[in-house]
């Protein structure tokens, strides 16, 4: 039972992930911005954030940077879940600090397993 | 002089003032009836949204007005484009339940391209399902409906129509060879097998196009096929052999490069260039 | 005084046709327009886009920004550059000559550091240029160079360090809409005979705008740029889309406009020395595929993707129309040998000809034939029947084209949200006719002798507000 933000600016994506993430127990949370998504990560601490890339106000890119640089997140674990799938892309997403890294299309299945390997960290 | 009618201009002006008004109207009716219709369709979505999830989870027991499962069924489809696996086969499952495969093959028959553009379009997550239906519209005579065929395949991962994708580039209706290669390793084949006779297609171009994609796809098993490639009577062909052995990167190649023919051209010194980087790995 | 009302009558009939002409074919270039947007807009696009986006093949892209003083907004312009969804882009700022702190400013925002990148010879450029910089993982690279007062030059310099496929040159100030690239990158993959792609361009006066991004989209609050507004849509939505179905585009805005980088560099970049170079490298650009019989394709996207500020007073749009009619002339003049020369297809042969009889000598047809005609019927040598119907093929089908291409917009792309807005759109176009129209006819025949009689032109700045911080929102002057 974790606490889990997702950062997504697609509706149908955001309903699917958060359904998938409720079944499995977790307390989660949704935001529809880069902005907003920083926000509630402040105010929550919450234990994963399931991050989007390409969004509006704040990419997911530099949300990522800004969590990773400040010590109160120190346990949250980030997964990007993204379009973007080129290799300099995931290597850009593990150095600005994101634990993992997930390409749409994606199997949710895959997504809630990694996840759930995150969280046990 | 030529005298103008009389009232000529009066009713020309009156006709004038009354299309602009029409117009005017036009715009304004336009607008309400869209933004009326789009609240609904909003409200709808919303709705049945959540059985979306029920479909993803194996439940698929609901009762739906027509109007409400045809805003399911759009919803599905679109939502089989984004996921894969499990999520992807629990979508088209039902939606081939609901017809929906049916349909869209119906549609993209029709003679306006259009039609047949936005059925292709809906159907292609599932474009795996119908391959044949695929593999004609990838001779579509519109070629806008022959690039969206060729990504469908791409999408659906329908490797088996790779042969095809690949010998689209020629002909009267011929697809974009860009738009081709993106396909084929969008569709990402995991062996040379699906190929089949592409590499050894008396057709240069489509020859030098498999070659080439097979070495971007790191085809081990494609090995063989590329160093025949080597002894064709095309520059194109030989070229993307080269491309295409470089990428693979195995020694064990070298054999077959050592066999060309020695003379003072660039690609005999391209070649010599690629023996020493095998070797030295 | 028989001979008074001679002249008056035929000038009278021939301003009848001139402008049943003028406005009868350019009703035909707008439905051609409206069924190609009506086609762009229903064609599923989700796909191509998303594949164009996710694919490694995709072509890549190099920006090319001039700048000049643009300290309040270059930050969040180029931000929001690196924040558009493609692949693979790099941008390229050229400084040209700022006396501001833009450079500066670009420097701390972005980690710059001194690049030893190679710069290509050509295009060749008057300003020299003084350094290059560069951000670690090269996705942006600002080059400074000395300023001849030329935008041309300063894109020029900037092509040097384009290294992608398709060059795109925008302005500073344009607003790209996050797809705005996938767009625009789509008909250079459909088809290899692509060499330019134009996209419309919306006055960004009254657009909100936070972090370099469009949230919401309301008509200006001045019919200065209000009238622009309709203006826009007539031509753009609708003109250079027909214009372009028919393969006769001849202008891609230097606001927005993407080419191959082989096909800019073929022609030597810009003319430096012409006040119209976008109207100028499309032209370049045609008749050279042209004379070496290559096949080639100009295309533009329907879908608003950019967005730019006007000028917001009737003197700085005096200065800018001015300029265009001016950069119009010495073109035709320039390509004379283009025009009505079957060799250069449906450019040389309609297009040219159209701009040249209706777009440059219009005015001088306009402003005469309007007063000799108004005279004419107050003073009674011609009836008020005659005028009306000269007011009916200038006034009314212009009206009608004016409306027309708004009903055009709000069945595609509805982009004004709130319903207030579309009236306001009406009540424009009606306006537009009222007394604008006249005036913008009298610049662009000061703009027509300039051309003519080769008059130095003056450059206008816009007073620009950059984007406001505190807020996010943009501040309109």
């Amino acid at each position: 039972m974790a606490v889990v933000l997702i950062v997504e600016d697609d509706e149908d994506v955001r309903a699917l992930v958060v359904h998938r993430l409720k079944q499995a127990g977790h307390e989660v949370l949704t935001e529809a911005d880069g902005e907003a998504g920083l926000g509630a990560a402040r105010a929550a601490i919450p234990d994963l954030v399931i991050l989007d890339w390409m969004m509006p106000r704040r990419n997911g890119l530099e949300v990522c940077f800004e969590l990773r640089s400040d010590p109160q997140f120190v346990n949250t674990r980030i997964l990007m879940l993204t379009a973007k799938a080129q290799e300099q892309d995931i290597e850009r997403a593990l150095a600005a600090g994101a634990d993992d890294y997930v390409v749409k299309p994606f199997s949710s299945r895959e997504l809630l397993a990694r996840a759930a390997a995150l969280l046990s960290r | 002089m030529i005298q103008t009618i009389p009232g000529l201009s009066s009713a020309l002006l009156l006709a004038a003032a009354v299309v602009c008004g029409l117009l005017a109207l036009a715009v304004v009716i336009r607008r309400m009836v869209r933004t009326e219709f789009s609240r609904r369709e909003e409200l709808r979505r919303s709705r049945v949204r959540p059985l979306v999830l029920d479909i993803l989870d194996g439940d698929t027991s609901f009762d739906l007005s027509r109007r409400d499962l045809a805003a399911l069924v759009l919803l599905a489809s679109e939502t089989a484009g984004y996921v894969r696996g499990d999520d992807r086969s629990a979508l088209t499952s039902w939606l081939t339940t609901q017809q929906f495969a049916r349909t869209c093959l119906k549609k993209m028959k029709s003679p306006f391209a259009l039609t047949r553009a936005r059925a292709l379009s809906r159907f292609a997550p599932m474009a795996h399902l119908a391959p044949r239906s695929i593999e004609q519209m990838l001779n579509d005579r519109d070629e806008g409906v022959r690039s969206l065929a060729a990504q469908s395949v791409g999408l659906s991962g329908s490797a088996a129509l790779t042969p095809p994708l690949l010998r689209s580039i020629e002909g009267p209706r011929a697809i974009p060879a860009r738009i081709v290669s993106m396909a084929v390793l969008r569709a990402s084949p995991t062996s040379i097998a699906v190929f089949g006779d592409t590499l050894v297609d008396p057709n240069h171009r489509v020859r030098a196009l498999a070659i080439d994609l097979a070495g971007q796809l790191n085809l081990v098993d494609g090995r063989k096929a590329i160093e025949d490639g080597l002894d064709s009577a095309s520059s194109e062909v030989r070229a993307a052999s080269l491309r295409s052995i470089q990428r693979l990167g195995s020694p064990l190649s070298v054999a077959a490069l050592e066999r060309m023919p020695l003379n003072n051209t660039p690609e005999f010194w391209s070649a010599q260039a690629l023996v020493r980087e095998l070797l030295v790995g | 005084m028989e001979i008074l009302t001679g002249i008056t009558y035929w000038v009278t009939w021939t301003l009848i046709v001139y402008y049943a002409l003028y406005n009868g074919i350019f009703l035909l270039v707008l439905l051609r327009g409206a069924r190609e947007v009506s086609r762009e807009v229903n064609w599923p696009s989700a796909m191509s886009l998303s594949e164009v986006f996710a694919n490694p093949l995709t072509p890549g892209i190099s920006i090319v920004v001039p700048a000049h003083n643009e300290e309040s907004g270059i930050v969040d312009s180029v931000q929001a550059l690196l924040d558009l969804r493609y692949p693979l882009s790099r941008i390229v700022v050229v400084d040209d000559g700022s006396t501001d702190s833009t450079f500066h400013t670009l420097q701390e925002n972005f980690d710059l550091r001194p690049s030893k990148k190679a710069l290509a010879a050509v295009p060749e450029h008057q300003g020299e240029i003084i350094d290059v910089w560069a951000t670690r993982n090269g996705e942006l690279t600002v080059i400074r160079k000395h300023s001849v007062r030329l935008r041309s030059d300063a894109v020029n310099a900037g092509l040097r360090a384009a290294d992608q496929e398709i060059v795109c040159m925008i302005d500073a100030d344009s607003l790209l809409e996050r797809d705005a690239l996938l767009h625009i990158a789509a008909p250079f993959i459909a088809d290899p005979t692509v060499v330019g792609v134009g996209g419309v361009i919306r006055p960004a006066n009254g657009v909100t705008v936070s972090r370099g991004a469009v949230t919401n989209i309301e008509m200006p609050k001045r019919w200065v740029e209000r009238i622009q507004v309709v203006e826009y849509l007539r031509a753009f939505l609708v003109g250079r889309t027909g214009w372009a179905s028919i393969n006769g585009l001849m202008i891609i805005s230097g606001a927005f406009g993407a080419f191959r980088r082989e096909a800019v560099l073929e022609v030597g970049g810009l003319d430096v020395n012409s006040l119209a170079e976008d109207a100028d490298l499309v032209v370049s650009i045609t008749k050279k595929a042209r004379d070496e019989n290559r096949p080639y394709r100009l295309a533009f996207v329907a879908e608003p993707v950019c967005w730019t500020e006007v000028p917001n007073t009737f003197s700085a749009l005096s200065v800018q129309r001015r300029r265009w009619s001016q950069g119009l002339g010495e073109l035709i003049a320039k390509r004379r040998t283009m025009i009505l020369n079957p060799r250069y297809g449906v450019l040389g042969m309609l297009t040219l000809p159209y701009f040249v009889l209706f777009e440059f000598y219009g005015p001088i047809f306009g402003v005469l034939g309007a007063l000799i005609a108004l005279a004419g019927a107050v003073t009674g040598l011609i009836t008020w029947q005659l005028f009306m119907l000269a007011f009916f093929v200038s006034v009314g089908l212009s009206l009608i084209s004016s409306l027309a291409s708004v009903l055009i917009e709000e069945n595609a792309y509805h982009r004004y949200s709130r319903l207030r807005d579309v009236f306001t759109l009406l009540a424009t176009t009606l306006i537009e006719l009222m007394g604008f129209h006249l005036v913008h006819t009298w610049w662009r025949l000061q703009g027509v002798y300039r051309a003519i009689f080769r008059r130095p032109s003056e450059w206008g700045t816009i007073e620009r507000a950059g984007f406001d911080q505190a807020t996010g929102t943009e501040t309109v002057r």
